[in-house]
């Protein structure tokens, strides 16, 4: 049985552990409102160009000659974007993005797809792939935490030109939703083409004033308008992405940092039981060995 | 459907949005925009108007006849019963801009963009920084 004193240690040695979690959750809890305040912040925004995007789509004559709308037939060439942290220590959360992107890419590969590269935006995700010997094509780090539109813009750009000058044909999303604090989903989205009902269709709350509007002029032509706001598109899809990957990491860190300090205090109590019991065993031990002595001298 | 809006003619809602947050929201009975295509004057029951912006300067002016200076970048303007809605990448007030941050940005995509080489998005995202800064401190430059 350990003795007591060694017993001490460990209870000591576990509390400083204690300590650290609860730091690292208070800090996950902080960033998490700050990560959802933007995501509140962005909506507004958000809206409103996707209900640009519908009505100049709807006044233009036809989608076609649009280069980010291009369906090709053959996928010889394909991009995954995973979106990671730049830091583990929050449960499964990178884990679960990156076999999800594994899946994305096997997937790529059955449609015929030759080459599937990965575009990891996140230092866990980028470690990981590496590890494992994925094609990277291009990696992104240092702003999981709280990324800025023009991180998103920076990738966005990336992607945009490999897919125009047919480097890539299709380009797939793969990210942590921010459903609740409690709940994240694995969210797998194809970014490239874009989806032609996405552009037509607005959200219901944004079509409710429909029938009151009038024909818009445009300047310049529909067209053309459409042709600069679908990048625009594509950098608020990547930077949605970004700002919910980076509230479902702090969620997720609070929980597992939550659960570790818990368990750390179970394991304190444990403890403390265990080194009561050997110090009232080592008391024990003691007053049989004085009686036993004086016994003997009887 | 404009005669049920208000009895008082000289009144826009405008909004002034970015991706990070609003950036104004408010009353005022002028706006003008840096169109593609030039500068574009919005007054109350303009007809509904879908214009891309480039970087530049967006005036407001107010209701009490002030006005208020943005340096924007690139992005749209929607211009719908009464109700302006501007969405830019970035919009900074220009009596807020901090020249020294500005000049300090402006340095940075210069040498971003000599050491960008011949790859081409890191290119045109220097180029990109390049006239949002210039822009910056044109539009702050006016003000003083």
């Amino acid at each position: 049985m350990a003795s007591s004193r060694d017993i001490k240690r460990r209870i000591d040695s576990v509390r400083g552990t204690r300590k650290i979690t609860r730091a690292m959750e208070l800090v996950a809890s902080a960033r998490l409102r700050r990560a959802q305040e933007q995501i509140e912040s962005l909506r507004p925004y958000a809206k409103s160009m996707q209900r640009l995007m519908s009505q100049a789509a709807r006044q233009s004559g036809t989608l076609k000659g649009l280069p980010l709308l291009d369906e090709r037939p053959e996928i010889e060439n394909a991009l995954v974007l995973t979106i990671t942290g730049d830091r583990g220590l929050a449960g499964a959360f990178n884990v679960n993005v990156l076999r999800a992107g594994f899946q994305a890419a096997d997937a790529l590969r059955v449609e015929g797809a030759g080459q599937v590269k990965f575009v990891p935006v996140g230092k866990k995700g980028a470690g990981t792939l590496r590890f494992r010997g994925a094609p990277i094509e291009r990696s992104y780090e240092g702003f999981s935490s709280s990324p800025t539109f023009m991180d998103a813009s920076h990738v966005a750009e990336f992607v945009v030109q490999e897919f125009v000058e047919g480097r890539a044909d299709r380009v797939i999303l793969v990210y942590n939703a921010f459903k609740s604090v409690m709940e994240q989903a694995i969210t797998v989205d194809q970014l490239l083409p874009i989806d032609r009902t996405r552009v037509v269709d607005e959200d219901e709350e944004a079509s409710e004033g429909t029938q009151s509007r009038s024909l818009a002029i445009f300047e310049p032509a529909p067209e053309e308008l459409l042709e600069r706001l679908l990048p625009t598109y594509v950098d608020t899809t990547i930077y949605r992405a970004m700002l919910e990957s980076a509230a479902a990491e702090h969620a997720a860190r609070r929980t597992a940092m939550r659960n570790a300090s818990d368990n750390a205090g179970t394991l304190i109590d444990d403890l403390t039981l265990a080194m009561n019991r050997a110090r009232q065993a080592a008391i024990t031990q003691e007053i049989l060995e004085v009686v036993a002595g004086a016994d003997a001298l009887d | 459907m404009s005669t049920s809006i208000s009895t008082d003619r000289k009144r826009m809602s405008v909004d002034l949005l970015t991706p990070e947050g609003s950036v104004f929201s408010g009353q005022a009975w002028m706006v003008v925009a840096p169109s593609v295509s030039g500068e574009l004057g919005i007054l109350p029951r303009h007809q509904p108007i879908v214009a891309a912006l480039r970087p530049g300067e967006t005036r407001l002016k107010m209701l009490d006849d002030s006005q208020l200076v943005f340096a924007t970048t690139t992005g749209y303007m929607s211009v719908e019963e009464d109700r302006v809605l501007i969405l830019v990448e970035q919009a900074e007030r220009a009596d807020e801009i901090d020249q020294n941050r500005a000049r300090a940005a402006l340095q940075r995509a210069q040498d971003a963009l000599a050491e960008a080489g011949d790859d081409e998005s890191a290119r045109n995202l220097a180029q990109a920084a390049l006239r949002r800064a210039e822009n910056r401190l044109r539009v702050s430059d006016k003000q003083h």
